[in-house]
């Protein structure tokens, strides 16, 4: 049987009874990127941190990685977001006090020793080379603009090279340059096999590089 | 494994992102830890005093009668017909004989009688102390010519008693601050008076040298204790022998001994007025004192003050600990989107708990430091702040602030108050989803 990125079986989600969305139905492979989009509101960020396991669907499957993300305990979701997701926050959370190469590596601190470290170092900076922050290394989240915040973000969301990378919004509210250089690290993530899950409103950069597009409308009972 | 990666984590995350908190944390910490080291020493001493001095004033007579005989008369420097040189006679110098201790005992009432002995012998100080003491005479004595190679010798007490009388519990020379009381028929060891720690510097298990008849004997000390006796009975800086190893190196028979105190020992308190006069009337010449008013007095100011101390303290604990709980919730719910970021990028619960273990640690460490800092600097100032100015001149309530003996139970409540903080995050942390956490708070 193929493997599969991830897997969507009759999900819905609802919020204090209300439904905001259900019978979800998805299937992602690797290499592929599926682009979900809707209006604000529809619930975009709530299917994707059930998918990036911060949330539960109130019915339905979620396979991420071949795990079945429902019967998993916390110690298994934490090895799962550890080994196989990376996500992108809407707005970005980035701490204070911490360099933009501090909180890039704030995944690997509990995970890796001093060797390991220094590794994943080099990588936060080929990472923030890429997305154009080479000269930001040792700025603090305030010292950023929203777009170069957003890129440090991203960058964080893929420094342990994630099978399935979950994007918020990734381009929204930026400058034209930034939206440019996320897109293209997007898509070279693609090209190197990753599954990319992202939520947009109408980037058509981001759509095109989107084999699925998953519009989600308001839910009518 | 990676502990102290973690370690630095915490640290950075300290001292840059949480300052304000982390240093009301420490704050609070720090004033629990000295509050302990402070009070603690203080009511301490303060109780213990209490208990010897609720024995000695309850039974105990103290007697004493004749001037000390000051065996250091004797020195070496002095020529024979050196005004102040006389034959020491123990048998005439002092008024209270083996039938009169008979007597006494026989009397109604009386549980024992314990021979004590009153003298002085010189120290001779060091040559780095006779200046300063030269300087002293001369300040003291301005129209005096004092020559600068004159060698200063310093009276010290020196108080042979029966150590069998310790065993009875309310000598007050029992009352041990360091080390330990004389051993019966002991030789050449002594206990000192904590003055002459404080004042010269003697402590256990070095050699004081004392000039007794002309010699110079070299006594082994065994404990400093802290006096309770009316100064006529303890001079202060105090030497307390075996009585039988003072007769000794006096060369006096025990059956030709004859001493200057006595302390009486009773059977019951409430006999004590009737004792105390029948024996005033029986030895006119002689001081007897059942010291109820001031050790009364004592007794409820020391009480009280322990006591206040005592609840100080603990208020202070109690009032720490609540605050650090709340500074610690409070603190948590501010950075709630942080530890939901730690779960969203793959941390684990374990993580979380070493990150927050850390913290704890690191926090509860620099409280301590901070409190056991404040306690060293100011430790001094308070503890003679916290004595009531009606016990200082009544008692000598010794302490030591910051006692060392205390740090390693500082160090301990500093460490359970941060476990507090750790604890109250644990708690917090389990009830929440990572969705909640990653919720604005």
């Amino acid at each position: 049987m193929e493997s599969l990125a991830v897997v969507l079986k009759g999900v819905g989600r609802t919020f204090k009874n209300l439904p905001i969305f259900k019978s979800i139905d998805l299937t992602v492979k690797w290499g592929e990127a599926v682009a979900i989009v809707g209006p604000s509101g529809i619930g975009k960020t709530t299917l994707l941190r059930i998918i990036g396991t911060l949330d539960n669907p109130t019915e339905g499957k979620v396979r991420v990685c071949e795990s079945d993300v429902n019967t998993l305990d916390t110690r298994e979701l934490a090895e799962l977001r550890w080994n196989c997701l990376g996500f992108s926050f809407q707005e970005p959370v980035l701490l204070p006090g911490l360099t933009a190469l501090d909180n890039i590596l704030l995944p690997c601190i509990p995970r890796v020793g001093p060797a390991e470290l220094r590794q994943f170092k080099e990588r936060a900076m080929m990472l923030l080379e890429a997305l154009g922050l080479k000269d930001r290394i040792g700025f603090k989240p305030h010292q950023l603009s929203v777009g170069q915040r957003k890129r440090v973000d991203l960058a964080r969301a893929l420094i342990n090279s994630p099978k399935v990378l979950i994007a918020d919004e990734p381009t929204t509210n930026l400058d034209e340059e930034s939206a440019q250089i996320i897109a293209e690290m997007l898509k070279k993530r693609l090209e190197e096999g990753f599954a990319i899950i992202l939520a947009t409103h109408r980037d058509q950069n981001l759509l095109s590089m989107a084999s699925i597009k998953l519009e989600l409308l308001k839910y009518q009972s | 494994m990676f502990g102290l990666g973690m370690l630095s984590f915490a640290l950075k995350r300290i001292f840059r992102s949480y300052r304000a908190w982390t240093f009301l944390l420490i704050l609070m910490i720090g004033v629990a830890t000295a509050s302990f080291e402070v009070l603690t020493p203080i009511a301490g001493s303060m109780s213990s005093q209490l208990e010897s001095y609720t024995k000695f004033a309850t039974g105990f007579v103290t007697m004493w009668g004749g001037s000390t005989v000051g065996v250091s008369y004797f020195n070496p420097f002095h020529p024979q017909d050196f005004p102040g040189h006389y034959p020491l006679n123990i048998t005439k110098a002092l008024p209270f004989n083996e039938d009169n201790i008979v007597k006494i005992s026989s009397m109604e009432g009386v549980k024992a009688v314990y021979r004590v002995v009153i003298m002085s012998a010189a120290y001779i100080p060091p040559e780095e102390e006779q200046e300063r003491l030269l300087e002293e005479r001369r300040k003291m004595f301005p129209n005096l010519p004092i020559s600068d190679n004159l060698t200063l010798m310093v009276d010290m007490g020196l108080v042979g008693v029966e150590a069998e009388a310790a065993q009875a519990g309310p000598l007050p020379y029992a009352n041990i601050e360091k080390g330990r009381f004389l051993r019966a028929r002991e030789t050449d060891t002594v206990v000192v008076s904590n003055l002459i720690e404080k004042n010269w510097g003697f402590t256990v298990g070095e050699e004081i040298p004392l000039i007794i008849l002309k010699e110079e004997r070299k006594l082994k000390i065994v404990g400093v204790y802290s006096g309770l006796l009316p100064t006529a009975m303890d001079p202060g800086d105090t030497v307390v022998m075996d009585l039988d190893a003072l007769f000794r190196l006096l060369d006096v028979a025990p059956s030709e001994g004859r001493y200057n105190a006595l302390l009486i020992g009773l059977r019951e308190p409430s006999l004590a007025q009737s004792i105390v006069g029948a024996l005033r009337r029986g030895y006119p010449q002689a001081q007897v004192h059942y010291q109820y008013g001031l050790a009364k007095t004592s007794i409820e100011l020391l009480s009280s003050t322990a006591n206040t101390y005592d609840l100080t303290r603990n208020l202070l604990l109690v009032v720490s600990a609540t605050m650090i709980v709340l500074v610690r919730l409070i603190d948590l719910l501010r950075h709630r989107r942080e530890l939901g970021l730690y779960v969203a990028i793959g941390w684990r619960e374990r993580d979380l708990l070493k990150y927050m273990l850390w913290q704890s640690v690191i926090i509860g460490l620099m409280g301590a430091t901070v409190g056991i800092l404040f306690t060293v600097a100011m430790g001094g100032y308070l503890s003679e702040a916290l004595i009531p100015e009606r016990l200082k001149y009544t008692l000598i309530i010794p302490r030591q602030v910051p006692d060392p003996h205390l740090l390693p139970f500082a160090l301990l409540i500093a460490l359970a108050l941060s476990t507090l903080t750790f604890a109250a995050g644990y708690l917090h942390f389990r009830r929440l989803t990572p969705l909640k956490m990653l919720e604005e708070a």
